[in-house]
């Protein structure tokens, strides 16, 4: 209560211009992301596998001993690590995406099924999630690649069994709340068949909202795809993964501090970055939203 | 009814309220005055758009962002209330004003029992012992007609129903002992035979504590039951204001003419009914004359031209027209 | 007499409810509806008049098979449509519309005027496509009294009496004999309401149409229907011809209704010693034997809390549902 009263208070103190600068951040870390992971062999400057112990633990460009060739410095193995973090985005961004379109795909069609036909079939559903949500995650993903071998399919896999529920509360929300909507009875009354009804004026409700969830799922995905690769369970080497070189460097952290920090530092940039674009998006998509920011802008000006 | 006051307690002068929206400056409130003496009850009569609810809220010091007071004054005996800051403390809104909202549910904080909201005002305002402001509640809960009111003060907004919700807004609004009412829309989500229970309580509550009412609705039939003086709104301006009995018999100007015979109640039994042609303006597109003159009857170009003051069409009765219904036009 | 359009007989509809007891618990029902009798013929209006909770507006979803019935037949042109499924019933849509309340909420917001009056003509293949749709859409505009210009835009360009107009046009579109109006004005300002209840009027006397009108306010009601049906607490309790109900009401509950709209004459409005009728509307849950009316009635008699009192004609097409009267 008394947190939430504080948050408030916060936002209201906040100054416009900060979330422009936020969205302008998020929209920018979410391009480089992909731009990297894209075009990954023609940007990193070096091999990110091959070992070289001659070269292993060099330090960061503006640090003694730093060289331009090794802009971010070398691991315990002397791969460059710039190199492994603009490969390991593809990891990132193979998993989120996939994670959130297998997950996203299946948590809409049991929520959309779960609030069309409701009665048992909605009850029965809905107790499945319940109990799904209340089983430890992180233990279904063990489980999971206990039984199939360690890989980023098996992260997928993992990730997407743990994260449908999400989005099949969600729809089966907006579709109960969207069917009480005058313009769906409308629709039923003038006979339009359920298909239609569904598609032409139920589903377009969805779309905001489920983006926004798809953006916030797709940040907590890159963390939990991390936090898997840093267990040793996730993807395996020589595949790359920010989560791994955090792994594989945490025994230098007091000689040589940026073998982990670095890819963390990567891993910490998307999430926030991905999460501003969420908070962005959200505005955008809620008119309501956009004219009390106008509001807010216009009393500032005006001091 | 009442005889003109000399010193009015509440004094609205020249007030103009405007929105800032993406889309533009909407023009709420267009230079609003009217003034209420001790024991006059005023009805603040207007459509959706008219402005009304927003100089309620200017008054009460609840008018919030995008909103905001470009001009004029709102006097409390003669002293200036302040607006601007988000909620002005002074020592007369919620003391000497108080108000009743249309929505009671969402007035009301569910949390709380309805006499923890009442006493909560007790409290703060006389600094009553918990003993004795728990009494009080009582009383005023029996004062608006609520059954039981021993029993009641423990329940909680939710047990009550509609009709008895908004006695207890009623109660809570009186526990301050107020000398000014505003009530906005209070009987509009009601049922019929609620409302007229409503509008009994509100009557018998003016005359037993000399209590002053300003009475805001779009129902010209309850500022019939209620008022003793009219202002009619279009637009963000007074169009018409006068003693009740003048405005309802002789409308000067034709929107509040064309207001009586929509909701007249006409006994030929079936027949068209009647009401005005066209929509209200978009506020942000205003004409450059009088608001009302594209759905008037008796527009000319001068109608257009420029907006007309109020002036007097009758014995403390005015009208913001250039062609005001007179003599024997001026039936509804 | 002409046969009825729509012929609702001894209309049951209750509402089971979920019990907060977690195990046992009574189960109870709320009767929204219960055990109504009314008939409309063909060209006639019939304004249906109660409080919240009468069950008026779930009476008027049930003729459109909108809720389950729970028993009763509801009859149109003579056929029992009261059992209708999937096909048979959407082909029922052609023949009996609704229009809403709430000008905002009825209408997609994303979707244009031309589309949202197009749909019926489409979902029901009179039309095959937007283009072959469009002649009957522009008739349709101009029908309710719409610029021909207003296809093309969405619905939020326009004012609550035009988004009303839009959904009338829309149910007009099947060419429906029967319409529900589920009080299609009392969202809309004073000025406007007219314009609305007469196009009604209008439409009605080139068409041909039937309406149920249902409403709360009963001055409304009065000018556009032939006959006035009222219903409390689930129960019809008096029908008859408008004039007649509104100058001569039986039912005390009607009397009172009646007597709780203030009209606009400060002068009639302060000479009457009002004394307002006591008590709330009642709950459709678990209602007690005896009339509904009987705990708020100052004419109530001990048989009224005993027997429930039948709908018998009192007057020559004036039914009323009264022990006492």
């Amino acid at each position: 209560m008394v947190a939430e009263v504080a948050s408030s208070a916060v936002k209201m103190r906040q100054p416009a211009w900060w979330r422009d600068y936020a969205a302008v951040f998020g929209i920018a870390v979410v391009v480089l992301l992909i731009l990297l992971a894209v075009f990954a062999p023609y940007i990193a400057p070096h091999d990110p596998v091959i070992p070289s112990l001659r070269l292993r633990l060099k330090p960061p460009v503006w640090m003694d001993g730093g060289s331009w060739t090794y802009v971010l410095g070398t691991d315990h193995l002397g791969r460059d690590i710039l190199s492994r973090i603009i490969h390991g985005s593809r990891a990132s961004l193979i998993a989120g995406v996939s994670v959130v379109a297998i997950a996203g795909s299946f948590g809409t069609i049991v929520g959309l099924i779960s609030g069309f036909v409701g009665g048992r079939v909605d009850t029965l559903m809905m107790r499945w999630v319940d109990v799904h949500i209340a089983f430890p995650g992180l233990l279904i993903s063990l489980l999971i690649i206990a039984v199939l071998k360690p890989s980023l399919g098996t992260v997928v896999i993992a990730l997407s069994i743990n994260g449908w529920m999400v989005f099949a509360r969600l729809v089966r929300s907006i579709v109960l709340s969207a069917r009480q909507l005058p313009y769906v009875e409308a629709a039923e009354v003038i006979g339009c068949k359920p298909v239609r009804t569904i598609f032409r004026h139920i589903l377009p409700n969805l779309a905001a909202p489920l983006l926004t969830l798809a953006v916030l799922e797709f940040a907590r995905i890159v963390l939990a795809e991390a936090a898997l690769s840093f267990l040793g369970v996730g993807i395996q080497p020589p595949a790359m993964s920010w989560g791994l070189d955090v792994a594989s460097g945490r025994n230098y952290l007091f000689n040589a501090w940026w073998v982990v920090t670095l890819p963390g530092l990567a891993i910490t940039i998307t999430v926030l970055g991905v999460n501003f674009l969420a908070g962005w998006l959200r505005v955008v998509v809620d008119p309501y939203e956009g004219e009390k920011r106008f509001a807010r802008a216009v009393a500032n000006r005006e001091g | 009814m009442t005889p003109p006051v000399p010193t009015p307690w509440l004094e609205v002068d020249d007030l103009w309220i405007e929105f800032v929206t993406r889309r533009g400056i909407v023009p709420a409130v267009r230079g609003v005055s009217f003034a209420i003496g001790p024991g006059e009850s005023l009805g603040l009569v207007g459509e959706s758009g008219s402005g009304k609810t927003v100089i309620a809220q200017t008054i009460m010091g609840l008018l919030q962002s995008p909103g905001r007071v470009k001009r004029g004054a709102v006097r409390w005996q003669g002293k200036p209330l302040r607006f601007g800051d988000r909620f002005p403390r002074d020592d007369v809104r919620g003391h000497d004003i108080s108000i009743v909202f249309q929505d009671a549910l969402a007035a009301l904080n569910p949390l709380l029992p309805v006499g923890t909201q009442i006493t909560e005002v007790l409290t703060r305002r006389f600094s009553l012992s918990p003993k004795t402001a728990k009494e009080r509640a009582v009383e005023l809960l029996a004062l608006v007609g609520i059954p039981e009111p021993r029993e009641r003060v423990r329940n909680y907004p939710h047990e009550f129903s509609g009709g008895m919700r908004q006695r207890a807004m009623i109660a809570i609004a009186l526990a301050c002992e107020p000398k000014l009412l505003i009530a906005d829309e209070p009987t509009t989500a009601l049922d019929v035979t609620i409302q007229a229970q409503i509008i009994y309580l509100l009557r018998d509550l003016q005359q037993r504590l000399g209590l002053s009412l300003l009475f805001i609705t779009h129902d010209l039939g309850v500022i019939a039951a209620l008022c003793d003086r009219v202002a009619v709104c279009y637009s963000g301006k007074i169009v018409e204001t006068g003693p009740a009995e003048q405005i309802f018999a002789r409308p000067a100007h034709p929107y509040t003419q064309g207001l009586l015979q929509s909701s007249a109640a006409r006994d030929d039994g079936r027949d068209r009914l009647l009401g005005i042609d066209g929509t209200p303006p978009d506020l942000l597109a205003l004409p450059p004359g009088c608001a009302f003159a594209p759905r008037c009857f008796r527009a000319d170009a001068a109608c257009n031209a420029a907006v007309p003051p109020l002036a007097g069409v009758g014995v403390d009765h005015a009208a913001a027209c250039i062609h005001p219904l007179v003599g024997a036009e001026a039936v509804r | 007499m002409t046969p009825p359009l729509v012929a609702v007989d001894r209309l049951k509809v209750y509402f089971p409810l979920r019990s907060l007891a977690l195990f046992g618990g009574r189960k109870r029902v709320a009767r929204a509806v219960d055990d109504v009798t009314l008939s409309i013929a063909p060209g006639e209006t019939v304004g249906l008049v109660g409080e919240s909770g009468s069950g008026k507006t779930t009476l008027g979803r049930a003729i459109l098979r909108r809720v389950p019935v729970t028993a009763g037949t509801i009859r149109f042109r003579d056929a029992d449509i009261t059992k209708l499924e999937g096909e048979e019933l959407r082909q029922l849509r052609r023949h009996m519309q609704l229009v809403f309340q709430d000008p905002y909420g009825s209408l997609n917001p994303r979707m244009r005027v031309k589309d949202i009056v197009a749909e019926p003509l489409l979902v029901h293949g009179v039309a095959r496509d937007p283009a072959e749709a469009a002649p009957r859409v522009r008739k349709l505009l101009d029908l309710v009294g719409l610029p021909t210009d207003a296809a093309e835009r969405l619905p939020h360009a326009f004012s609550g009496g035009q988004r009303q107009r839009i959904g009338i046009a829309r149910a007009l579109a099947l060419e429906p004999e029967f319409i529900v109006a589920d009080e299609p004005v009392s969202a809309l300002d004073v000025s406007i309401r007219a314009q609305v209840v007469n196009l009604l009027q209008d439409l009605q006397a080139q068409l041909g149409l039937s309406y149920l009108f249902i409403s709360h306010d009963l001055s409304v009601v009065r000018h556009i229907s032939h006959r006035i049906a009222i219903m409390y607490g689930g129960k019809l309790v008096e029908i008859g011809p408008s004039k007649e109900v509104h100058a001569r009401p039986i039912h005390p509950y009607a009397e009172s209704l009646l007597e709780a709209v203030v009209v606009p004459d400060p002068v009639r409005e302060r000479a009457r010693a009002r004394v307002p009728l006591a008590g709330e509307t009642p709950s459709p849950i678990d209602p007690p034997p005896g009339c509904r009316f009987a705990s708020r009635c100052p004419l109530a008699q001990n048989r009224c809390r005993m027997d429930e009192p039948p709908l018998e004609e009192k007057k020559p097409g004036h039914f009323a549902a009264c022990w006492v009267r």
